[in-house]
């Protein structure tokens, strides 16, 4: 996993935001998101909400300058220690393993993911290397998919308790 | 080893398709009647010589040899509507005493008929007969409390989109309103929202035309439960002759048997997403079983070597053993760049299934209305399943996806690792028999052993069980496994499923026809089980040659969210060690109590065997323990699931 960066060696482009923007609001026309809505923040940093998966919004939090991602209080409940906590943090670090099929594998060439766990919530940082913002925000949609898809699977207690799937 | 090779003996098939054979397997069927006379079935304790044994009564032989009546004008409302059943091909009835007229109206044209202990119960039999046939089946209660009590059944077959004609008497309209004497009930309106189309009927002379209703709704578009009451006025109405009836002809005059078949145009645009797709996948559903496709999805997949994976409330369409079958390798789903949906009509919500966001869709559906609901569409395609399936095997170019087949192999392979990992696991824990253990022992008895895989029709039902289960049985050729609960979750069905199963079986009716009078097998929970268990005495009583498996765990799946709460855990608990398998035997049933993991095997073995021999069924009670859904206590636990593939019910 790559750590927190504050300052890159690389300067982004001025369209990062215009790719990030079009790859999301494609995800939008294609009826993916039910919903979807961009908010400008403060020192140039965007957030971006969609309806997908839950019933609640989403929120991506993008900053063009340092290409970073983050998918802020993805999952709740998820404590540093507990189970669920240790598994994706295992899962998300063996994305990058050579037996994951290549177009599923995260390129480190490319991006670097962590997570972090504030106050229970789970969160995923994305940071595009380069000028990789178009593959990162992709990623960062799949990364949300592939986390439920997992957690449907292996922790499905988790899943009737904090996004009301069915029990049956 | 003399218990295999008995195993393997056929048993006994009617190769006759007369009147009369009809008849005497409404009453008994075949592969029973022998056992039935013989009336082995003993009540628990052998000492008890004074106790008189369980037998079928002597009417059972009589009405089996009874000859079917001729049934010609002068006719009754029942008569002339249970005309069009036979006419339009219905092929079971499942009912309890009540609604008379209609009942034995039926059974006198020979369609089989099964009674059962409660009118829910046997209609769920119907939905499960459908499931596994792909034909009609009809369903009959008695006007008021017996009819309400089919309410959950016929709502769980709503949302399986089961063809069932669910009959009711509705007393007499002259007496509407007036609660004189019992049963009063305009019933209609109790079957709103969980019905394809509903009448009571109150002309006599359109008896025949609304049969018509009902059957272009049953035999049209996608199918779900079609609902008509009969009062007295209707089911005793006198018919001289047929200028007494309304649109009295024939069923070729009243409705169509022509498919609606796709654009042109819009087979050209699937085929341009299919070619250009990498990692294209089909989901085959309900409607490629309802249609009879599965040659034509066959042909289309190798064609084009497009992976396929099965969802809905049955499956078989693909054999699991094909290279193509996405269905025992869930990880590789959402690899899946393009997805044809083929009669998919319980669609999942985006997330429901596997496939990513970046995955395109195109759906084939009968009905335009439905394509969209849900699930956003790149390209929708109205008509019937085969019809579009046969156009577009047409149409694909051959192609090959050799990559991409290879990734299926692997997740397929690191699916039945942990499969195998989860069985050892099971193996380990010695003080109740692991549900990991009781479907990789059922996996093998039924498909890796001296039993062709392809032939026990499996029942696939239970709650905390079936997601272990799910994991390990196979389907491998059409109607082989009934897919349980499916979407409206019901806890409970199964034993009412089993009667359907089973009785499907037993005829060879429609996907069933090549494995006529085979036993079957059947899984369900101690929980779901208490609500049909009475059916065991249906199986019983018709000699239907069933293996019902009851996951015993003492508890309710829902316990394990309330381990904690010391207050309210009992709400989720029954007594410990029950014995269902007593319970079956006093009912007729053989039975067997299973408390080791050694044990599952060689009970399973047995049961088989009195299925075989005697056309018996029987019950294998697992005792299991609650704890086993603490993953932190007994990994892995609860399990959860990936739809679609193996592990699919929701959709």
């Amino acid at each position: 996993m790559g750590g927190r960066h504050g300052a890159r060696s690389y300067t982004p482009r001025e369209d990062g935001l215009v790719v990030v923007r079009q790859r999301l609001q494609e995800y939008a026309d294609r009826g993916v998101f039910r919903g979807f809505t961009e908010e400008s923040l403060w020192r140039g940093r965007h957030r971006f909400k969609f309806l997908w998966l839950a019933n609640s919004a989403f929120r991506l939090h993008y900053s063009p300058k340092s290409g970073e991602f983050v998918l802020r209080d993805l999952l709740p409940n998820v404590p540093v220690h507990s189970d669920v906590g240790k598994d994706l943090r295992g899962f998300l670090k063996g994305l990058t393993s050579l037996d994951v099929p290549e177009h599923r594998r995260i390129d480190r060439r490319r991006i670097d993911i962590r997570s972090y766990v504030r106050r229970g919530d789970f969160s995923i940082v994305v940071t595009a290397k380069k000028n990789e913002h178009g593959y990162a925000v992709q990623r960062s949609v799949n990364l949300i998919h592939e986390v439920f898809v997992r957690l449907h699977t292996y922790f499905p207690e988790y899943m009737w308790e904090n996004f009301d799937a069915p029990q049956e | 080893m003399a218990t295999k090779k008995r195993m393997s003996k056929r048993t006994k098939r009617d190769t006759v398709k007369s009147r009369r054979n009809f008849m005497r397997q409404a009453v008994l069927g075949s592969a029973g009647a022998t056992a039935a006379a013989l009336g082995t079935a003993r009540v628990a304790n052998a000492a008890e010589e004074d106790v008189k044994p369980i037998s079928v009564p002597s009417e059972f032989e009589k009405a089996k040899q009874a000859t079917l009546p001729t049934v010609e004008f002068p006719m009754s409302g029942a008569q002339v509507f249970a005309r069009a059943c036979k006419e339009e091909g219905v092929k079971g009835l499942f009912c309890c005493p009540g609604n008379y007229d209609v009942v034995h109206a039926i059974m006198d044209t020979g369609i089989p008929t099964y009674s059962g202990r409660h009118e829910g119960s046997l209609c769920h039999a119907a939905d499960a007969f459908c499931r596994a046939t792909g034909e009609v089946a009809a369903t009959s209660g008695t006007e008021g409390p017996g009819f309400t009590d089919m309410i959950g059944a016929i709502s769980a077959a709503n949302s399986a989109r089961s063809p069932i004609l669910v009959l009711a008497s509705n007393k007499t309209i002259f007496a509407e309103d007036t609660e004189q004497g019992i049963q009063d009930q305009y019933q209609q309106p109790l079957t709103e929202g969980i019905k394809k189309y509903g009448k009571r009927l109150i002309t006599p002379s359109r008896t025949w035309e609304y049969a018509g209703y009902a059957f272009r709704q049953l035999k049209g578009g996608v199918p779900k439960p079609v609902h008509i009451d009969f009062p007295a006025e209707i089911a005793r109405a006198r018919f001289d002759d047929a200028t007494e009836l309304e649109f009295f002809y024939d069923k070729t005059k009243y409705r169509t048997e022509t498919k609606p078949h796709p654009d042109p145009k819009a087979i050209d645009q699937a085929v341009q997403m299919l070619r250009s797709a990498e990692r294209p996948i089909i989901v085959s559903s309900n409607g490629v079983f309802y249609s009879k496709a599965w040659n034509a999805l066959r042909r289309l997949a190798e064609r084009a070597q497009i992976p396929v994976v099965e969802s809905g409330a049955m499956k078989g369409q693909f054999p699991a053993d094909h290279e193509l079958s996405v269905d025992a390798a869930p990880m590789a789903l959402m690899s899946a760049d393009v997805v044809l949906l083929v009669g998919q009509y319980c669609m999942p919500t985006l997330g429901e299934f596997a496939f990513g966001p970046d995955t395109r869709y195109i759906r084939i559906d009968p009905e335009a209305e439905d394509i969209g609901r849900n699930l956003p569409i790149d390209l929708g395609i109205v008509s019937d399943e085969r019809a579009a399936l046969e156009a577009l095997a047409d149409a694909m170019p051959r192609q090959r996806h050799e990559a991409w087949v290879r990734e299926i192999a692997q997740a397929r392979q690191a699916f039945e690792a942990e499969n195998e990992e989860y069985y050892q696991t099971g193996l380990t824990y010695t003080d109740a028999v692991h549900p990991a253990v009781i479907a990789k022992e059922l996996a093998d008895f039924v498909h890796n052993g001296e039993i062709p895989q392809d032939r026990t029709t499996i029942l696939q039902g239970g709650y905390g069980i079936a997601r272990y289960t799910r994991r390990y049985l196979r389907s491998f050729r059409p109607g082989q496994i009934v897919n349980g609960a499916y979407q409206y979750g019901a806890i409970g069905p199964d034993v009412g499923y089993t009667v359907g199963v089973a009785a499907a079986v037993r005829h060879g009716i429609g996907a069933q026809a090549d494995f006529q009078g085979h036993p079957i097998i059947a899984v369900t929970g101690d929980a779901g089980f208490g609500y049909t268990a009475m059916e065991l005495e249906t199986l019983s009583k018709y000699r239907l040659p069933a293996v019902l498996i009851v996951y015993n765990n003492n508890a309710w799946g829902t316990w394990s969210g309330q381990a904690n709460n010391t207050l309210g855990l009992p709400v989720h608990l029954f007594q410990e060690n029950l014995r269902y398998d007593k319970l079956g035997e006093a009912l007729g049933t053989h039975g067997e109590y299973v408390t080791k993991a050694a044990e599952m095997r060689p009970a399973l073995e047995r049961a088989y065997q009195v299925a075989l021999d005697e056309s018996r069924p029987s019950i294998i009670n697992v005792q299991a323990k609650k704890e086993f859904w603490q993953r932190d206590q007994y990994p892995p636990g609860f399990l959860g699931k990936v739809e679609p593939g193996v592990m699919s019910y929701y959709h």
